[in-house]
């Protein structure tokens, strides 16, 4: 019983693991939140679900090009998110930024409204809903896709930021934005590239999250706060402390619900996130009097 | 008054304040000295409580005040003001210091609310109050106006104000003389004094030395955290380790003459007169900087610079904390726009270009502290030295010779360069400003925080660069190495270039040391 | 000296005119949709006041206003439906009720530092709200929401009409308005705006950090309460929705779009919110999408709030008119 909850917490534990190095991505970066990036998710997966189905005289995509074209439309509006409402307010503080995001969330969850309506709609599965079995334990075959493509976003992530040349400059300027400057890094090209890496992660936690619930334009805001304590309990704008943050929080989440109650699931992370403001505000990875959030 | 015992504070590994012992008279004016990043601002800081103390004691008209809160010794009689301007800026001059005034006055949140007479009252005697402070220092004209509106020189002066309305028994002042111009120094050597006789004691941290020696009866010397000397002001100033402290020691052995250092370049133009460049010839010039002037907000940090350098040439650029040294560079390198004035390098105008654009032309600075990516290894570190460049197979070249001036760097090219120690961290950084291929190379303050057998190692490397043909302006607080290396010397006071000639003429010249410690 | 009488009018006697100007609506217009705007209006411009006194003048960004607002509005309903308490009475309990939360909110806050952090965990406590109030059934009745909330009376009248509550909400607001502007105009207001500007330069004068940012936040909580108390009266009927992350979010517009600390700016924000999306109903299925790029646009374009903007126009107007006879320009050397 509790291993199954372990694994199914594993498998939402990773769609939070890669919200939340979207928005760890994000401070590291560029010293900026996104607080649309909930509505970035819910974007994509409706961007993917339309891709599948077919829209008008456009053909029903296959599940991989559908899934490419919600990460693609997820990326352009991160980009547009960053030079729209965080480089035009990046000198006025943080207040206006933090409006403008908000206006952004609105936009876009009131574009979706317009688009697909209020009401939502079924993502199909693309998984046999059928479960394995092994020994005693039944595993959901969806949960382990989620967690094999989640596995593999991170480790193409790793890759880009470790092994190329332009993911190594986005390091460098999280580490020192004017020193960057001086090695001919653009501060607007590593921003807006952080911003569309990120916003690929949080549309592609969108896509495979689609199946497991309905897709509705309100489907973000909850999933954005999630990502939150996730980074947050592993240390804000730490990269390993958002994947151990979003599992461990997966997890606990999971055991609560199944062990305790159900309806106060939600509540846990809530609570994650004051405890560990309150106690251990650097986060479980993250480096004692780091910079301040 | 006020007795410091063996305090100590430690940030990590780093000993910002080693084993002070301090005792400060009541009525006593005294001057707290050293160079850049000795410890003074920290040693304030845990006196008025906004840092705590790792060991040691402070005590302050008898009672033990090591554990006090900032606000808490506010109200017991501690004042301060800040090396970097900190007012209220939204406030008007009145609001900032009536702010102080109510230092120990009771919120009386409800008769506030419904303002019954009594507070009232209240108010108005604490407005008067701070109308009083006002005109003691005498910008009362000023009360109405905003604070962040007013020139520089009074915003410190309202800084000292708002300190005062707290009606303080000590007063801390941080570096009050910073930006200043000579007259305003001059009121507020007078306003000190006028403050001291109404009964504050005051400790005074400045870098102008002209002044704190005027202004101080005993003057204390702090160098990397250490109380090194204390005395009279002419004792201090003829004190060698004092000297030492400021303009560095030795320099580098060897020692070449080039043929033209030794000739005057004529190319510096100390008056600021503006000329046309072209035609002096602006061609065989790499860097010509045009009468220019910058600002941190309201400060004027740079007057009318204007020099040239030749290509192939090694110019040290030296100067006291504070003389603009860095400002000059970050100007020169695009980090910072000038308020007027020109950069030419080879002959095009550079000036106010992004910083990533001026990379592009091979003008590199390696800046102050360095600036090493300390989560990147060694090599990544050398590689986003060549971002811009996509010529591979020069690169991977690049890369060899680098190892090869440095072979320290070559053994831990997979160590984090934040691991590295501070004299490879410097090697690291000058590594990759080679990496760019530049033509000319700005180094600021490569030899800080080095213990002295690795200044002589990073010297010795820049001067090889420089054998290999590289342009290079080199800007230390260490006088007498950098003059040591290079061919030619300026020096760089409050903002203006007040001297220049071959180095190893300015190495013994009085005026230096004058511009360091004050005449 | 000009300048000060200046200033003394903009927060002395023009938040007056602008609710004897919104009092005057309905001589022209007893329109009950219209009234029903304006009283929401009004509830938003008590919202709006807490919200500047927290972020507006001291500084800390505050997105939990929903929860403040919910735990006053439950209080005050429960208070009325199971205890049959009168609003009169209700009303207060429920501010005071507010403010403790407040305490709970601040003091935790007290720890953070800086603006992300501040956003965290003022929406996680928000956030726990909304979770108490939709699962604790016993008490909140969850989902489904408390009705029959009862309309509070005068004397003899019972105050169930669209322009009784209209008047009863301008009252209750410009008594609010006439203590906020003495509180932030005193020593409190000063020490606020002290930590908001530099909080070391503050500590240096002897201001307390922890005790004026928590008095700031329970002053905002308190007056969250008293807004939530009149919108559970006014509605009757409250359910869990209506205090989700988007009222928080409401009232940080509001004063950003009003004037970041400034009382007029907070009357002029929660009136224009309320009656904006009215403006943008010709638009039909477009009005939430306008409404959302208008406040992306309000953000990023004017900085210093429509109400400044207006006070600029009209001395601009005003020097056009008038002869240059004041110099407002400093000489700077």
């Amino acid at each position: 019983m509790i291993i199954q909850l372990i694994i199914s917490g594993l498998a939402i534990g990773s769609v939070y693991s890669l919200v939340a190095l979207a928005h760890s991505l994000i401070w590291s970066g560029v010293r900026a939140v996104n607080f649309a990036q909930g509505e970035v998710f819910m974007a994509a997966a409706f961007v993917a679900l339309t891709a599948l189905s077919g829209a008008g005289r456009l053909p029903a995509l296959p599940f991989g090009a559908a899934v490419l074209v919600g990460v693609v439309a997820a990326s352009l509006i991160g980009l547009v998110i960053y030079n729209v409402a965080i480089r035009t307010t990046s000198k006025k503080g943080f207040l206006y930024a933090l409006g403008a995001c908000i206006g952004f969330s609105t936009l876009l969850q009131s574009s979706a409204i317009l688009i697909w309506g209020s009401t939502g709609e079924q993502f199909p599965a693309q998984i046999s809903m059928v479960p394995l079995r092994v020994g005693s334990i039944f595993i959901a075959p969806q949960d382990l896709f989620i967690m094999g493509i989640s596995l593999t976003a991170m480790i193409i992530l790793y890759f880009f930021l470790s092994k190329t040349r332009l993911g190594t400059a986005m390091r460098a300027a999280a580490q020192n934005r004017e020193v960057a400057g001086l090695m001919g890094i653009s501060h607007r090209l590593t921003d807006s590239l952080t911003f569309m890496v990120a916003s690929c992660l949080a549309g592609l936690a969108g896509i495979l999250l689609a199946p497991k619930f309905f897709v509705t334009p309100q489907m973000g805001s909850m999933i954005s706060s999630k990502g939150f304590t996730a980074a947050v309990l592993g240390g804000f704008g730490s990269i390993p402390g958002a994947v151990l943050g979003g599992l461990l929080l997966g997890v606990l989440e999971n055991i609560s619900a199944g062990l305790i109650s159900s309806s106060y699931k939600d509540a846990i992370s809530f609570l994650i996130m004051v405890l560990i403001i309150m106690f251990k505000p650097e986060g479980l990875l993250g480096v004692k009097g780091g910079r301040k959030a | 008054m006020l007795r410091v015992q063996n305090l100590t504070k430690r940030f990590g590994g780093l000993v910002a304040v080693d084993n002070i012992d301090l005792h400060v008279r009541e009525g006593e004016i005294r001057g707290l000295i050293g160079p850049n990043g000795s410890g003074k601002t920290t040693f304030f800081n845990l006196i008025s409580g906004f840092d705590r103390a790792t060991s040691g004691k402070i005590e302050f008209m008898g009672s033990d005040i090591t554990a006090g809160s900032a606000h808490g010794l506010a109200r017991k009689g501690i004042a301060r003001t800040f090396q970097h301007i900190d007012l209220f800026k939204g406030m008007t001059v009145l609001e900032n210091v009536t702010a102080a005034a109510q230092c120990h006055a009771r919120p009386r949140f409800w008769s506030s609310l419904l303002g019954t007479p009594s507070v009232r009252k209240e108010d108005q005697a604490l407005r008067n109050l701070a109308m009083e402070q006002l005109e003691f220092v005498g910008i009362a004209d000023h009360a109405d106006d905003l604070a962040s509106s007013l020139p520089y020189g009074l915003q410190r002066i309202v800084e000292i104000t708002r300190a005062l309305a707290t009606r303080p028994a000590l007063l801390l002042l941080d570096e009050p003389a910073a930006g200043m111009n000579p007259t305003e120094k001059q009121d507020l050597v007078e306003l000190v004094r006028r403050i001291n006789a109404s009964g504050v004691t005051v400790i005074i941290i400045e870098h102008d030395m002209r002044l704190v020696m005027g202004l101080a009866e005993t003057i204390t010397v702090l160098d990397s955290g250490s109380k090194i000397c204390e005395g009279l002001p002419a004792e201090v100033q003829g004190n060698p380790r004092v000297i030492e402290s400021y303009l560095g020691s030795g320099g580098v052995g060897k020692k070449q003459t080039h043929a033209y250092a030794a000739e005057p370049s004529g190319a510096l133009d100390v008056s600021g007169a503006s000329q046309n460049p072209a035609a002096k010839g602006q061609d065989s010039f790499i860097l010509s900087v045009d009468s220019l002037n910058s600002y941190y907000g309201n400060v004027r940090v740079l007057k009318d610079i204007s020099f040239k350098m030749r290509e192939g040439e090694f110019t040290a650029l030296i100067g006291a904390n504070g003389a603009g040294k860095t400002t000059l560079l970050r100007t020169i390198s695009g980090m910072m726009s000038p308020r007027s004035g020109r950069v030419l390098y080879k002959g095009e105008d550079i000036t106010g270009l992004s910083s990533d654009r001026i990379v592009a032309r091979n003008l590199i600075y390696v800046p102050e502290g360095r600036g090493v990516f300390p989560a990147l290894s060694v090599q990544e570190n050398l590689m986003m030295g060549a971002f811009r460049r996509s010529d591979k197979e020069a690169i991977k070249e690049d890369l060899e010779y680098v190892f090869g001036l440095f072979p320290r760097l070559k053994d831990r090219r997979n160590q984090k360069g934040g691991s590295l120690s501070g004299g490879e961290q410097q090697m690291l950084a000058i590594g990759r400003a080679v990496m760019s291929r530049p033509r000319l190379l700005l180094l600021d303050e490569p030899s800080m925080g080095l213990a002295p057998k690795l200044v002589d190692e990073v010297f010795e490397t820049v001067m090889n660069l420089h054998d290999e043909g590289l342009t290079i302006l080199l800007v230390e607080q260490n006088a007498r190495a950098a003059l040591s290396v290079a061919e030619r010397g300026f020096v760089l006071e409050v903002g203006s270039l007040v001297h220049e000639g071959p180095a190893a003429q300015l190495c013994d010249d009085p005026a230096v040391k004058a511009a360091y410690l004050g005449g | 000296m000009k300048a000060r009488h200046h200033e003394n009018f903009i927060t002395h006697v023009l938040p007056f005119i602008l609710i004897g100007v919104i009092a005057l609506v309905p001589l022209l217009t007893r329109d009950p949709y219209l009234m029903h705007i304006l009283v929401l209006g009004g509830i938003y411009v008590i919202l709006a006041i807490g919200m500047n006194i927290i972020t507006g003048y001291c500084g800390q960004i505050n997105l939990g206003m929903a929860g403040f607002f919910a735990v006053g509005a439950y209080t005050s309903a429960l208070l009325t439906t199971r205890l049959s308490l009168s609003f009169w009475l209700a009303l207060p309990i429920s501010a005071l009720v507010a403010g403790v939360a407040g305490v709970l909110v601040g003091v935790p806050a007290l720890k953070v530092r800086g603006g992300v952090y501040l956003v965290l965990i003022t929406t996680s406590f928000a956030g726990i709200v909304q979770v108490i109030l939709n699962q604790w059934v016993s008490l909140t009745k969850g989902p489904m929401g408390i009705v029959g909330i009862p309309a509070p009376a005068i004397g003899n009248v019972l105050i169930y009409e669209r322009i009784h509550w209209f008047y009863l909400t301008y009252a209750i607001v410009a008594v609010i308005v006439f203590l906020a502007i003495r509180l932030v105009g005193s020593r409190i207001g000063r020490s606020f705006v002290a930590l908001r500007e530099s909080e070391t330069s503050a500590q240096s004068i002897g201001i307390s950090p922890a005790f004026y940012k928590v008095l700031a936040f329970v002053c905002s909580a308190v007056l969250a309460g008293i807004a939530g108390s009149i919108y559970a009266h006014y509605m009757t009927t409250i359910s869990p929705d209506a205090f989700g992350f988007n009222l928080s979010v409401l009232a940080l517009i509001m004063i950003v779009v009003g004037g970041i600390g400034s009382i007029p700016g907070s009357i002029v924000g929660g009136v224009a919110l309320a009656l904006f999306p009215e403006w943008l109903r010709a638009l039909g299925p477009y009005q939430s999408v306008a409404y959302a790029a208008g406040i992306i646009l309000a953000v990023v374009f004017l900085p210093k709030g429509l109400l400044m903007m207006g006070v600029d126009a009209v001395q601009l107007i005003r020097k056009w008119f008038l002869a240059p006879d004041e110099t407002s320009e400093k000489e700077v050397s």
